[in-house]
């Protein structure tokens, strides 16, 4: 249940970081974001949530992309980040 | 065209991280020292948090707790047989608190200096384990009829937690429970966890939980001057 407030911040962050950069919503296609070991994600739940969230929105062409990290080394057990955000720029009619 | 990559390397929690700073910076400014107690429903949670607030308001402190559930204000009024001023959060089903939550209702809270705040959380193992509420001090307890391998089986939920307390200890016999276990269990998620075995009922470890409180509410105002 906690999968749709983290989806809900998630988008949020989406949301600022494209605009910031002048970003189309309708532009991003993929978030990608990492998972400590013990964040107590439930990945398909988030991916629900996000998918959920996203509909019928101008980000509706966004995919979640979770990678799981278990090396303790890498980050924090408990942390949970959004390393990026893929943009596929809108071809322009001539 | 190929697609580009926008860096973002930003914390998921980050909104709820920095209310939570800041809230925690208010409180202990204000000299209170604020507590996020944790566990699995049942635990015995309201019961002890009870007797601890009693025993504080008996040594002439000032408490009030936050009291966070799906449905009903029945621990509220539970708590405030204590003499404390409490507060229900009911979420509604959501399954956990966030610092936003506690913010509101502190700012709609007329009350009066006080020592001690304690946020009784939505019993959960699993989904309070991310929220920072701005507290200094993450409670968690492990009942004796929960099985000793809880930790190991929420090992998220147990690593945040600063002090464990095994509860329910007057039935530990019944349930065949192996407090050293227990312990060893607790220790492999949270090295160096300090543990208090105690009882609702009897009032089992409340001195020794009483002053380790008291002890780490001034460590923590003397080291937030």
């Amino acid at each position: 249940m906690h999968e749709l407030s983290i989806a809900n911040e998630i988008l949020k962050i989406v949301q600022e970081h494209a605009s910031a950069a002048n970003v189309k919503a309708s532009d991003v296609t993929a978030v990608g974001i990492r998972l400590g070991a013990w964040s107590c994600v439930q990945e398909q739940s988030l991916q629900n949530s996000f998918r959920w969230l996203v509909d019928q929105t101008p980000f509706e062409s966004a995919r979640l992309e979770i990678q799981r990290i278990d090396e303790v080394q890498e980050m924090e057990v408990q942390e949970m980040i959004v390393e990026w955000i893929e943009i596929q720029d809108q071809k322009q009619e001539n | 065209m190929e697609p580009r990559i926008l860096q973002v390397r930003t914390k998921i929690l980050k909104a709820n991280d920095t209310l939570a700073r800041q809230m925690r910076q208010e409180f202990l400014s204000r000299g209170i020292f604020v507590s996020n107690w944790v566990s699995s429903p049942g635990s015995g949670k309201t019961l002890w948090l009870e007797n601890t607030l009693r025993q504080l308001i008996d040594r002439g402190l000032q408490v009030a707790a936050i009291v966070g559930d799906l449905e009903t204000d029945r621990d509220a009024q539970r708590l405030e047989r204590s003499g404390a001023c409490v507060r229900q959060i009911m979420t509604h089903g959501l399954c956990h608190l966030e610092a936003d939550m506690i913010r509101k209702e502190w700012e709609a809270w007329d009350i009066g200096p006080i020592d001690y705040l304690f946020i009784e959380n939505v019993g959960n193992l699993v989904c309070p384990t991310s929220w920072d509420l701005g507290e200094s001090l993450r409670v968690g307890l492990l009942s004796v009829t929960e099985g000793e391998d809880k930790p190991l089986k929420y090992p998220g939920l147990f690593n945040t937690c600063d002090v464990a307390l095994l509860t329910k200890m007057d039935l530990a016999q019944a349930c065949e429970f192996d407090q050293v276990l227990a312990i060893e269990n607790l220790q492999a998620v949270r090295p160096g966890i300090e543990v208090f075995e105690t009882s609702g009922k009897t009032l089992e470890g409340m001195d020794l939980w009483i002053d380790w409180l008291e002890n780490r509410r001034k460590i923590s105002l003397l080291s937030n001057p």
